[in-house]
């Protein structure tokens, strides 16, 4: 699984769980083992117990014979195959003397001695079933050679005991890690809420809902925060710093052309004529530069987001000014409230030059529709139509040649579009010219859309 | 009409103000924001030219605090600085126009004029008094169909007064429309220039309300 592209919310839980179920199934196998041993042992002390019982009961007979007093009384040793037994011989695998009615005629045998005579041995029962033993070589009182001693249990007994308690254990060993997961997952999700409030400030952010993050992040994400919003606030200060020195050297530069324009009025003859185009054609170099130049163009950059809705309204309200005397409607149609990833006065710009051509060359409407987002390309279209006069679309396009100069262009709309089009395709978009079902032209601008 | 220029390039506030006397305007100069504003503040001008980076105080500021106080002359604002974001920003603090540096002279002249009819309420460059008619974007004026010719005081008198037909307009009101803030002002130059353009476009069209200034009447023009 490729965990490290997961989320952090995945890889803590998944990693949690892991050790979990591990340390669970470790403890779950030493307290069953533990268990086992602490049955055998009380198995073994039973046994034990019956053999010394065994052994008290034994006395030699007047004639040298070993005889028993009593029988032990534990009703599981007349049980036939009842696997309790206990028997007495002469030697290991020597005559049997005395044997427990449940072993009927057979005998015991013992298979594998566990360490020193007289501990825990295994043995094979009458009817070829594994039990416990125990075994001890004693030497009576008044005997001329020692007995071996030998009481069994069966082991089914501590298998069933330590299965079912491995059962139980099982059961609570699953329950307890239900219930640990569930508290992992509640004390990671509360663990990791500042990554989750981090997401959703820098949706608000990329969104243009606000404009820096919050700095109320705890220690560990705070750092990255606040760098986050010293980057924001560098591409803000650096990007106003030289904007404002475009606008310097506009304000040193237009003045003096200015001057210089207005005396060459009163300059007369050709030299006059001259000198006026030269002024002109410098003027407009600069103008169209300088504009080229503030283009911010932040393509993909955090925080840059603008509404166009907004910017079309600023701009209908400058435009109703601009243009009052001529009398035509400029209407917005379309979506509200869309957010495109660009930044504010470059958007103001494009659809300031865009709205102004349609606005000089329409007779009577203007209009403005803002298209609904389109949720696979995430672009927006924004189609501006006028109905003037109709220039035809040919001559238009060739503004928007790649490789035609600034300095080329004619004055009219073709400056306006040709910039329009430059921040357009700056922040990914593009821009298309089409006839308009008003009678003019319609330009669509297509902006990438401003998604969380 | 009198014109306020606010422009901290000298130079170019002479060109301005030596086209716009040439034009017939009355025009006033200041350099500097505070002294922009102090005279838009006090004096009544038909419209105001207004640059943006002033010294002492930024042409938008200045804008704003005529706006706050109420003040509702036109005024066109030309600067150096032309993005779109400066022009809505400046048409919205309340300026009726813009232009952007470098301009043509002709241009701003009839932008100019644009704004100071508007102001007046004229729909048309040409402004109309029974057979007597002004064009304001050649300042030509003529009677019956024949050529009036005016100097530069009878103009300015005139063409305030048709810009505002019918209105009874007191002499002290007059003479702040056709003088510039440091001319010598007498009240008896407003009865002499009321004459000699009562000589020129008939005595019958110009009023006198005795107290309250003069009037030009459209309908008595006309009878």
């Amino acid at each position: 699984m490729m965990l490290h592209r997961e989320s952090l919310h995945l890889r803590l839980i998944v990693s949690s769980a892991a050790w979990i179920v591990l340390t669970l199934l470790l403890t779950g196998g030493l307290v069953v083992y533990l268990f086992h041993g602490h049955i055998r042992d009380r198995l073994e002390r039973q046994l034990a117990d019956h053999l010394e019982e065994l052994v008290a009961a034994s006395e030699i007979g007047p004639a040298g014979d070993l005889l028993l007093t009593w029988k032990p009384a534990d009703p599981r040793f007349n049980r036939p195959h009842s696997g309790w037994y206990w028997q007495i011989s002469e030697t290991v695998g020597g005559t049997v003397l005395h044997r427990a009615p449940s072993l009927l005629h057979t005998r015991l045998e013992i298979v594998r001695v566990a360490g020193a005579e007289g501990l825990f041995a295994d043995g094979l029962g009458p009817d070829g079933h594994a039990v416990y033993a125990i075994t001890r070589t004693i030497s009576l009182p008044r005997a001329s050679r020692p007995y071996v001693f030998l009481v069994a249990g069966p082991p089914s007994d501590i298998l069933e005991d330590v299965k079912a308690f491995a059962w139980a254990l099982a059961a609570v060993l699953g329950v307890l890690s239900v219930f640990l997961l569930i508290l992992i997952w509640i004390q990671v999700g509360f663990g990791l809420r500042p990554f989750a409030r981090l997401r959703s400030s820098l949706v608000a952010v990329r969104t243009g809902e606000k404009e820096r993050l919050p700095e109320d992040f705890p220690r560990e994400v705070g750092g990255l925060v606040s760098d986050l919003n010293a980057l924001m606030d560098y591409n803000e200060s650096s990007l106003s710093r030289a904007r404002s020195r475009v606008a310097n050297l506009a304000h040193a530069i237009k003045n003096p052309l200015a001057v210089l324009a207005n005396e060459a009025r009163f300059i007369e003859g050709e030299q006059g004529t001259r000198m006026r185009g030269q002024i002109q054609s410098a003027s407009k170099s600069i103008s169209r530069y300088l504009q080229n130049a503030r283009i911010a163009g932040t393509k993909n950059v955090l925080g840059i987001s603008s509404d166009i809705a907004a910017v079309c309204r600023e701009l209908l309200e400058t435009l109703n000014i601009l243009y009052r005397e001529k009398g035509i409607s400029i209407t917005i149609v379309g979506q509200d409230a869309q957010q495109v990833k660009v930044e504010a006065d470059d958007l103001v710009e494009l659809l300031g030059n865009l709205m102004d051509n349609a606005a000089k060359s329409a007779v009577g409407t203007v209009q403005v529709d803002i298209a609904a987002s389109d949720a696979d390309d995430g672009m927006i279209n924004i189609l501006i139509d006028d109905d003037g006069a109709g220039i035809p679309i040919e001559l238009r396009e060739t503004v928007l040649k790649r490789g035609y100069r600034l300095d080329e262009q004619d004055s009219g709309d073709g400056f306006g579009l040709s910039i329009a089009q430059e921040i357009a395709e700056l922040y990914g978009g593009s821009l298309s010219l089409a006839e308009s079902p008003l009678g003019d032209l319609r330009v669509t601008v297509t902006l990438p859309h401003t998604n969380g | 009409m009198r014109i306020l220029v606010v422009e901290d390039e000298k130079t170019i506030a002479g060109q301005i103000g030596a086209a716009l006397s040439e034009a017939g305007y009355a025009v006033d100069l200041a350099h500097e924001g505070e002294e922009g504003h102090f005279l838009g503040d006090t004096e009544p001008y038909d419209a105001i030219i207004l640059d943006l980076g002033l010294p002492k105080k930024s042409g938008l500021s200045v804008l704003e605090q005529w706006r706050r106080d109420g003040h509702t002359m036109p005024v066109l604002i030309l600067s150096a600085r032309d993005t779109w974001r400066e022009k809505v920003v400046g048409l919205r603090t309340g300026a009726d126009d813009y232009l952007a540096k470098p301009f043509e002279m002709e241009e701003l002249l009839a932008r100019l004029e644009a704004l100071v009819r508007r102001g007046t309420g004229h729909a048309t460059a040409v402004l109309t008094c029974g057979g007597l008619s002004l064009d304001t974007a050649n300042g030509k004026v003529v009677l019956e169909g024949s050529a009036v010719p005016l100097t530069a005081f009878e103009y300015r008198l005139l063409a305030y007064m048709m810009h505002n037909v019918g209105k009874v307009l007191s002499k002290t009101e007059l003479s702040e429309h056709i003088y510039e803030y440091d001319a010598e002002r007498d009240s008896n130059t407003i009865e002499v220039l009321i004459n000699r353009l009562r000589n020129k476009i008939g005595a019958q069209r110009i009023h006198t309300h005795r107290g309250r200034g003069y009037q030009l009447d459209a309908d008595d023009a006309a009878s």
